[in-house]
């Protein structure tokens, strides 16, 4: 597992989160920041035959996701991959933070919607673009 | 609540474009499988954040009960366009889709105006 943030000079989403092993335990505040907007999303589930995965972003008030349980709280945006594929999402206006106070946490896992915490059976990569 | 769908042999894209999307989904919109290449969502009018919520599925879906396979928040008194890439989302079933105020699964609580949506596919 080996995550990593990385800084563009490009002025919309200059902000690139990977994570190359994705599971169900919240990677905690993707950009380092509060305030952010996510404008494309790209899940490399071509090491994860078995099941479909999906990619949940969740957005609350604590930097550390306190309080926040995947499987409970609802995601604000859910992507899903099929098992073995990739799938790239942009959306060039920006899925925006409810407020300046709230920072974006991501997981994924193998149900749909808000239910579920079981972690993929293979490897997952997400990159999650944003500023 | 008005829907036009351009789905004819001529062209090889189809559009699907309701001018007021709300919690009652619209099942299987694409008949059967296909490739979604992009979602607009007219939400620049209004100033209440929404989500759109899609389904991989050809059979009904339960408003507040089904959890969605795609969701996309759309923020307040912005207009969003959602694309897919060059390969485009592909649906093994279907779409069917629905808009409303709440990320949980159970919102059923419909936009506070009329939303325009398109879809394009094929």
């Amino acid at each position: 597992m080996a995550d990593s943030l990385v800084s563009l000079s490009n002025p919309r989403g200059n902000l690139v989160f990977r994570e190359t092993a994705a599971t169900s335990t919240l990677e905690q505040n993707i950009f380092n920041k509060v305030g952010a907007a996510i404008y494309a999303v790209k899940i490399d589930a071509t090491q994860n035959t078995s099941e479909d995965v999906y990619l949940a972003i969740y957005e609350n008030t604590s930097a550390t996701a306190s309080g926040l349980t995947v499987g409970t709280n609802h995601p604000i945006t859910v992507v899903k991959c099929r098992a073995g594929k990739t799938v790239e999402v942009t959306m060039p206006c920006g899925i925006q933070s409810s407020s300046n106070s709230s920072y974006f946490h991501a997981a994924v896992k193998t149900s749909a919607g808000t239910a579920g915490n079981t972690s993929p059976s293979g490897t997952v990569a997400i990159t999650i673009l944003g500023e | 609540m008005a829907t036009s769908v351009i789905d004819n042999t001529y062209l090889n894209t189809k559009v699907f474009y309701e001018t007021d999307l709300d919690s009652g989904p619209f099942n299987n919109v694409t008949n059967g499988p296909a490739t979604v290449h992009s979602i607009t969502v007219l939400n620049g009018g209004n100033a209440n954040i929404q989500y759109l919520k899609l389904y991989d599925t050809d059979e009904e879906i339960t408003a507040g009960t089904t959890e969605e396979d795609y969701k996309f928040r759309i923020s307040a008194s912005f207009d969003a366009t959602i694309t897919f890439g060059s390969a485009g989302l592909t649906l093994l079933k279907g779409l069917t889709v629905r808009l409303v105020q709440g990320e949980a699964t159970s919102s059923t609580d419909d936009p506070q105006a009329n939303i325009i949506t398109e879809i394009t596919y094929t």
